[in-house]
């Protein structure tokens, strides 16, 4: 038996919190490095040379790096319009997404008029098709519309897709904002337009920041309608483009590794910039009792 | 407010989803000259006679919920790690967000070669676990390729769902842990009592939306392993996509789409019923 | 080694390929309609005379196909330099989505495109659904006529399968003109067989037991090809020259034949090269990279792939070799590719894809992207000592007996990919040995007997 003197309590509790700490930091180090791990071998697999891939067991830390990869697939492949179009039908996306978003929420959220839930629902079902089941159907709406070939197409398609989860999560944000606030409004002589412009959408900024970089990263990533939609090597986006290194014969990895390192970077920093909104963002959405 | 939402909606969707219903009634086959034949619910009774089909419900379930219970709980655990105050939080946000933000198509050419039975580096880690002293056969055999399936869709996905499990436990008022730690809660009833009330809306929603996400989730499987060996790791929608776009068999494609959104359509009435119990109603 | 200098895609006649094949498709008729969609009828075009050039679109995968791209670059530039009225505008989709963007095209009822490469099944698709001019003009103006460039074209692209014969002018109107073609051989690293003292297999069993030998798990493979089912159209397209060798075909007219002794063998054959010798799992990405870097000792595959391992390693232009298929009977595929001619695209541009495929087809030409391409000759121009010389890696594809792929598949030629999807769904369970080869077998054929019930009534 021992006994405890304050002094030794206080230590062992110091002594417990640094440990618990470091803890702390070897689970964050550890998850990260698992969660990391596939893309360090990617670009670890895009730098070796040919022959060290067939090494078993493989070398965590190759000795021998060139950077052919990432030379040829600038120099040679047209990365640059890839990246451009890219942004291009992100951004429009984005901003179609945004608009619909809002008055899909704005009417789900303060009306209690009839169809809501028949709209809720159906908001939902868009997102129980398969992509692949709808390609041909909408390219041939399309097709008769004019929309394909042309980047209004991909971006009217990648909005369908993701407006749905947009409207949910900012229904959810704009239901966290007490109706008093709009009703106040109302008295002093604003508009439903006014009301919405002034007072919900500036208290959701980051509901709209969140729903702006889901927007974002469906357009970015989506292959199945982009690979169909787009017929002119000019139009094409990165999504395909990158498809475009697995070839009939050979499909250099190391070139698709390379530009597969690249095609991350843009919503990376995409990401890194609004993550301080998206955090607030995403929860003022869907936290709505 | 609502109509051009809906509008917009019905006319990318509401003709696909016709056609399809329509064509699940019909005998017809893709690229043909002949139209469609009526033929009632014969391609309905048709896959409920396939042995082959319930195979592939079962295994579209099964990957629901194992890919989905794993999602859910390591999202949850790494929210709450996130949620900690430390240094380089920020930066730790960012890179545990790079699965999401990494394109399907070289996500699941690194995660095959990861999986190559004689270099891939998943061999070594498996030499780790005890009892195991034959490199696995990773995508070839049916039950390592489900665990091989799996275990990718955790990774790509699970970040993106502990993002926003992060977001709502940031915004669960901060007095309320002081008041309770006052009262002598230790750390398991915090989250039980705060924690988890605090996110339980958030959770629902998006479980329910990760499920019919999982129902129709693609690339990965259809990459990794195109549902074989056989179908033994097809789901509904690698094999609707087998039958109707690649065998141009539409007819019966179409029916087993409508039963996937069929599927689809059960879980989130099953939700609506739960949460309107809980009294967390959303729709 | 006489007979390279003859190396010529097919060594059955024009006669004896119909003969094999009598149970083929229907003549094919133009003019059939996709439903509720209406290509323009074909006509004779007026010529415009215009001094805006003319752009036309020209569809390939070649344009970003590694290697293949240069080649056909080059020959568009020439073509550009000596019409400078038409321009080109590349229309590409990679080979993997490829066919994928012509179905879409086709159900939505227009190509997007004034000259169209296909391959073989898409081709007979295009003609089924009345989306082609023919192009018999084209390849008696281009002066290739006689050659096996058109003569060796298979009867399925031709209207009037009633008088093909050893004259292509009996044979009514010819819907494509030959792009390129490859075909089937034993490809093999010679420094591990001569290391091992190894003669080469002439048999299945003989080529078993060697690659058995020579496998070294994971130091050395004794063979690959391609067995997974992501992989569906390669491992289907790799156990043709087996099944050939067997004496099998995937469907005799519009009878599915894959539960004969011949289709049994193969899939048990497939089992134990999977069991022994194959680098498990791994596709064709990763095992050529292997090939070309000297891990793999034989396989088969055709022509088009040495010079792709020369592209990955230089060095293995020192030990790829080819060699006679490792099967009495030497039979094996070719794998012909297309130029197509949409009958829909507007007059004065049908006019300068006219001109264009003409060019193409010229035998100067001709033989430039044969030669670019390390293609086997298709007409004398190009089959010339000095050109087979510099290639000693290509005498073994030359002595394969070889039939135009889709011959295997009797009357089921414009529905390859339902039918192979049924195949390689119970062949990938044989290779890992869920099923045996017999039962595999009999299961794919229910399977087919059904899809044939549905397509042929």
């Amino acid at each position: 038996m021992r006994t405890y003197t304050p002094a030794s309590v206080h230590k062992w509790m110091i002594a417990r919190r640094r440990a618990e700490r470091i803890a702390l930091y070897i689970t964050i180090v550890l998850v990260c490095v698992i969660i990391v791990f596939p893309l360090y071998w990617l670009v670890i697999n895009a730098l070796i040379p040919g022959r060290e891939v067939f090494r078993y067991p493989p070398a965590f830390f190759p000795s021998s790096f060139r950077l052919d990869a990432y030379r040829e697939i600038i120099e040679l492949h047209p990365i640059l319009t890839w990246l451009k179009n890219s942004i291009v039908v992100s951004a429009g996306t984005v901003a179609l997404a945004l608009i619909l978003e809002i008055m899909g929420a704005y009417a789900l959220s303060r009306h209690g008029w009839p169809g809501r839930g028949l709209l809720a629902m159906g908001l939902l079902s868009t997102q129980m098709i398969p992509s692949a089941v709808l390609v041909i159907p909408i390219f041939v709406i399309f097709r008769q519309a004019g929309l394909v070939d042309s980047h209004v197409g991909l971006i009217t398609v990648d909005t369908a897709l993701t407006v749905p989860v947009g409207v949910w999560i900012l229904k959810g944000a704009f239901d966290t904002i007490p109706e008093e606030i709009a009703d106040a409004a109302f008295a002093d002589g604003c508009t439903e337009m006014g009301v919405l412009i002034r007072m919900l959408l500036p208290l959701s900024l980051p509901a709209l920041v969140a729903v702006a970089v889901i927007a974002f990263f469906t357009a970015w990533d989506e292959f199945v309608f982009a690979s169909v939609f787009i017929i002119s090597q000019s139009l094409r986006v990165f999504s395909v483009g990158i498809s475009t290194f697995i070839g009939e014969m050979a499909t250099p990895v190391d070139l698709i590794f390379a530009a597969a390192s690249i095609f991350v970077i843009a919503p990376l920093i995409f990401y890194a910039i609004v993550e301080r909104y998206l955090l607030s963002g995403l929860s003022a959405g869907a936290v709505k009792g | 407010m609502a109509l051009p939402v809906a509008v917009y909606l019905l006319l990318v969707f509401a003709y696909p989803i016709a056609q399809e219903i329509y064509l699940s009634f019909t005998r017809a086959r893709l690229l043909e000259r002949t139209p469609p034949v009526w033929v009632g619910l014969d391609n309905y009774l048709s896959l409920a006679e396939s042995a082959k089909f319930w195979l592939v419900i079962g295994n579209t379930l099964l990957y629901a919920v194992a890919a989905n219970a794993i999602i859910i709980v390591l999202a949850l655990g790494l929210a709450l790690l996130l949620n900690q105050a430390f240094h380089g939080r920020k930066v730790a946000r960012v890179v545990t967000s790079l699965p999401w933000a990494f394109p399907e198509v070289a996500a699941v050419l690194v995660w095959s070669w990861m999986y190559n039975k004689d270099f891939g580096v998943m061999n070594v880690f498996a030499g780790w676990v005890p009892g195991i002293s034959e490199n696995p056969n990773w995508l070839l055999d049916p039950w390592t390729a489900w665990f091989s399936i799996v275990l990718m869709t955790v990774w790509k996905i699970f970040p993106f769902f502990s993002l926003i499990i992060l977001t709502a436990l940031q915004l669960i008022d901060k007095e309320l842990y002081a008041a309770a730690k006052i009262d002598g809660a230790g750390s398991l009833q915090l989250f039980r009592h705060i924690t988890l009330p605090g996110i339980a809306p958030t959770l629902g929603i998006m479980t329910l939306l990760i499920t019919i996400w999982g129902f129709r989730r693609f690339p990965i499987i259809y990459l990794l392993t195109g549902g074989g060996p056989g179908v033994r790791t097809a789901t509904l929608v690698v094999l609707t996509y087998i039958t109707a776009i690649r065998s141009l068999n539409i007819g019966l494609g179409a029916a087993m789409a409508i039963v996937g959104l069929i599927l689809s359509l059960l879980i989130t009435v099953l939700y609506v019923f739960v949460t309107r119990r809980l009294g967390q109603a959303q729709i | 080694m006489n007979d390279r200098r003859q190396a010529g895609v097919s060594n059955l006649s024009r006669r004896g390929f119909l003969q094999v094949s009598a149970a083929g498709v229907a003549g094919v008729t133009a003019g059939s309609l996709l439903s509720g969609c209406a290509p323009v009828a074909p006509g004779a075009a007026p010529a415009v005379v215009s001094s805006e050039p003319v752009t036309i679109k020209v569809m390939s995968w070649w344009w970003v196909e590694k290697g293949s791209d240069v080649a056909l670059r080059n020959l568009v530039e020439k073509f550009e330099a000596a019409y400078p009225e038409i321009k080109v505008e590349e229309v590409s989709f990679p080979s993997n989505i490829y066919e994928d963007a012509q179905y879409s095209q086709m159900a939505a009822g227009k190509l997007d495109a004034d000259v169209m490469h296909t391959l073989e099944g898409t081709g007979i698709k295009l003609i089924e659904g009345g989306f082609l001019e023919p192009l018999n003009d084209v390849g008696k103006s281009a002066g290739i006529w006689e050659y096996d460039a058109i003569t060796k074209i298979p009867p399925w692209f031709w209207s009037d399968r009633s008088n093909f014969d050893e004259s292509p002018d009996d044979s009514g109107d010819l819907y494509v003109l030959m792009f390129n073609t490859a075909q089937d051989g034993l490809i093999y690293n010679m420094d591990i067989i001569e290391q091992a003292g190894a003669s080469l297999p002439e048999t299945q069993d003989e080529a078993y037991e060697l690659a058995k030998e020579l496998t070294d798990r994971p130091n050395q493979f004794g063979w690959a090809n391609r067995h997974t089912v992501p992989e569906k159209a390669g491992f289907f397209r790799d156990m043709i020259p087996w099944l050939l060798g067997y004496g099998g075909v995937y469907a005799d007219g519009q009878m599915p034949t894959v539960n004969t002794d011949a289709m049994i063998n193969t899939l048990a054959h497939w089992r134990r090269m999977y069991l022994d010798c194959f680098p498990q799992g791994s596709d064709a990405a990763t095992f050529r990279r292997m090939i070309a870097e000297g891990k793999v000792a034989l396989y088969t595959d055709n022509n088009a792939l040495p010079p792709n391992f020369f592209n990955m390693n230089p060095d293995s232009e020192n030990f790829i070799r080819s060699a006679a298929l490792p099967w009495p009977n030497r039979k094996g595929a070719s794998f012909p590719s297309y130029w197509a001619w949409p009958a829909d695209s507007p007059p004065e541009k049908k006019e300068a894809a006219r001109t264009f495929l003409e060019f193409w087809a010229s035998p100067d030409n001709f033989k430039e992207m044969t030669w670019a391409r390390k293609d086997p000759p298709m007409i004398p121009q190009a089959n010339t000592p000095e050109y087979l010389d510099s290639l000693p890696w290509m005498s073994g594809f030359a002595t394969t007996d070889a039939v135009p792929w889709l011959f295997v598949m009797g009357g089921f030629q414009g529905h390859v990919e339902e039918f192979r999807t049924i195949v390689v769904e119970h062949a990938s369970e044989v290779v890992v040995g869920t099923i045996s080869p017999e039962e595999g077998a009999q299961r794919a054929q229910q399977g087919l007997e059904v899809l044939a019930d549905q397509l042929f009534g």
